[in-house]
């Protein structure tokens, strides 16, 4: 498969008033072209920090010490201008972002928005620009398209803001599309209308599409690969077949057990015990461990390589070392590689 | 049989007057036992919330009534009822960051609603609200720190913590847990779920999320732009829904596996589905607690699928 995105050893720091906080530490990843990757992790994990970086959407306190971001060759770190990334954001990589109240402004017109990406993107002007807008509107199945064209967002629903947005980040013509949890906001049949219509636009456009989500249900729908993120590093990379049914690593676990869909009526959920490590400190071995029941010694020494399980099955943890000891699979995992298929 | 405590009888909430009025809730009737669990479910609109900010007499009902352990509380209520009410009904918020107040430690947030009750003492006060804070799972020392030093599943624990000082009978819990990160949801879950068990706490849970309900709730109510659709027992809904309304809304819940989300179709629900020009809607129990909505057309077609 041809990459599209290669990232190398990337480091991410935040200077928060002189303290430095690692938030990225020192990931590998390749994005393939026309695959849907989901990212999850919890909050703080660092997975909206890895994707803004792409494109230099970092606060301005944040900045890349160390590695390499290539898309489709050209190394994106060493963009220092504002203007450069003219030539990435949008029209390479564009991004949906979580809230649409919040993205959208407020002061202008849904479809001036819209049609500002047409003009900057696509080059056109007045009426071709404005006629343009509108058939992304209906792209993305805002009914009334003209009327709604000269609408506020907040004569929009919550659905539809996310799919005026969506319609804005299409018409930019992009090659990746980034969305920062998109339906966090929206209820579930909303959800699941969005979901659908990312997934088509995936399809008409050929978009690499990369979900940041914390909703492993979600993930389960849209994904081809997904990626567990915790504390600025990678647990584990896999297919999504192989993360719900044969997953690894012991905090996909503990996140998958967590769901409230594997949950028994009058039984106590399954809960990561602890917090997340404040990133200001360095982490010695496994960022996991403090928050592991079967943790190991060396999980507290020695940050654990990438073992391979399969080509498409990566996971960073001690207990995929030949040497360690066998820990019981949890009875919920189980159940799920079961129900494989038939659903729960 | 056991104690009602809870009769909600044809309510409607109106919003609005004269030619602006808008029904947010029309004619819903439920009732709640001691000890039940009882959820609302319905897209962003439905009703739900209003319907819980009635039972807490912030909305005020348009028609119907809602009895609180046999008394009517909706209209007007003497002056001591009142205290006895705002005391044992009690809500917990879905946004643990707006709805705790910033400037003040979480021992006062906590113990606020004992401070009208002027025979208790400040150390009864204090004993009250810490041990408020332990049934949640939080340190006692932690009533000293100011809200935002806690993490949102903490914040959310400390809005359930300020509920239950009150020892009340009935807890609205508006979306407690959608504002919340997925490792924590479980922590605030299993929170409610322990408090519902030793204190017979009854709960009306309000959602749109159909995966927490089923785990939390022990009955359901669907409810669709302010009228309720179908209600049933959780394991009763989930297996043979009957309206395409909660069908649709089921079928919209994410599965954490793969290859059924591969082959799930997306039932979509249409009002206009319904003639209902003739043959009107009637809210009928088609099996022993199990209510659905629909004209006898088909309430006929819904017994065929149940026999």
């Amino acid at each position: 498969m041809e990459t599209i995105i290669s990232v190398k050893d990337l480091d991410i720091k935040f200077n928060l008033r002189g303290q430095i906080l690692h938030a990225i530490r020192g990931v590998s990843l390749d994005i393939y072209k026309g695959e849907s990757l989901a990212v999850v992790g919890e909050s703080g994990s660092g997975k909206s920090v890895f994707f803004k970086s792409m494109m230099g959407l970092l606060d301005a306190n944040g900045f890349i010490s160390g590695g390499e971001i290539l898309y489709n060759g050209r190394d994106l770190t060493k963009i220092t201008k504002e203007k450069d990334w003219m030539s990435i954001r949008g029209s390479e990589i564009a991004i949906v972002m979580q809230d649409p109240m919040t993205s959208l402004n407020p002061l202008h017109t849904v479809g001036a928005q819209v049609t500002e990406a047409v003009k900057i993107h696509q080059g056109l002007r007045g009426m071709a620009a404005k006629m343009a807008a509108i058939e992304h509107l209906a792209d993305v199945g805002i009914p009334e398209p003209e009327r709604r064209y000269n609408q506020y967002p907040h004569e929009f629903s919550g659905g539809m803001r996310q799919r005026a947005c969506i319609a804005i980040a299409i018409a930019c013509k992009p090659k990746v599309l980034i969305c920062d949890e998109p339906t966090t906001a929206l209820d579930v049949t909303i959800q699941a209308q969005i979901l659908e219509l990312i997934k088509q636009m995936k399809r008409r456009y050929n978009l690499t599409t990369i979900y940041i989500t914390h909703d492993l249900g979600v993930v389960a729908g849209v994904a081809d690969r997904v990626l567990v993120m915790y504390a600025g590093d990678f647990v584990e990379i896999a297919s999504v077949e192989e993360l719900f049914y044969d997953p690894r690593h012991p905090y996909t676990w503990a996140l998958l057990s967590g769901m409230p869909q594997l949950g028994v009526r009058g039984e106590d959920l399954y809960s990561i015990a602890g917090t997340p490590p404040n990133l200001t400190y360095p982490i010695a071995g496994d960022a996991v461990a403090p928050r592991n029941p079967n943790a190991l010694k060396i999980d507290f020494v020695s940050r654990p390589p990438l073992f391979e399980v399969s080509p498409t099955h990566k996971v960073r943890s001690w207990t995929l070392d030949p040497r360690a000891p066998e820990i019981p699979v949890p009875e919920n995992i189980l159940r799920m590689r079961r129900a494989g298929g038939r659903g729960l | 049989m056991s104690e009602k405590i809870l009769e909600v009888e044809h309510l409607s909430v109106v919003f609005g007057r004269g030619k602006k009025a808008f029904k947010a809730v029309d004619d819903v009737s439920f009732s709640l036992e001691k000890g039940e669990n009882f959820g609302i479910v319905g897209e962003s609109g439905s009703g739900k919330t209003t319907i819980g900010r009635t039972i807490m007499r912030i909305c005020r009902a348009a028609e119907g009534s809602v009895k609180f352990k046999g008394e009517v509380i909706s209209g007007k209520v003497s002056n001591k009822n009142d205290k006895k009410l705002t005391d044992q009904i009690q809500m917990i918020f879905q946004d643990p960051m707006s709805s705790l107040n910033e400037r003040a430690k979480v021992g006062y947030i906590v113990s606020e609603g004992l401070y009208r009750d002027k025979t208790l003492s400040r150390a009864a006060r204090e004993d009250r609200a810490a041990k408020a804070l332990i049934e949640v799972g939080l340190r006692t020392e932690l009533a000293s720190r100011f809200p935002h030093e806690f993490s949102g599943g903490q914040r959310q624990r400390i809005g359930i913590a300020r509920a239950m000082v009150m020892e009340p009978e009935l807890i609205i819990a508006d979306e407690p847990i959608s504002a919340l990160d997925m490792s924590i949801r479980a922590q605030v879950l299993n929170v409610m779920n322990r408090l519902k068990r030793e204190h017979a706490l009854t709960m009306i849970f309000i959602s749109h999320d159909l995966s927490v309900t089923r785990f939390i709730c022990d009955r359901i109510a669907c409810l669709h732009k302010g009228v309720l659709v179908e209600m049933a027992d959780t394991e009763t809904l989930y297996s043979n829904p009957l309206h395409p309304y909660t069908q649709s809304l089921l079928s919209a819940v994410p599965q954490p596996d793969p290859r059924a989300e591969k082959k799930k179709k997306l039932i979509a629900y249409d009002a206009s589905m319904h003639d209902y020009t003739v043959d009107k809607p009637i809210w009928c129990e088609i099996a022993p607690g199990h209510f659905v909505r629909g004209s006898e057309k088909e309430l006929e077609k819904y017994r065929g699928t149940l026999l």
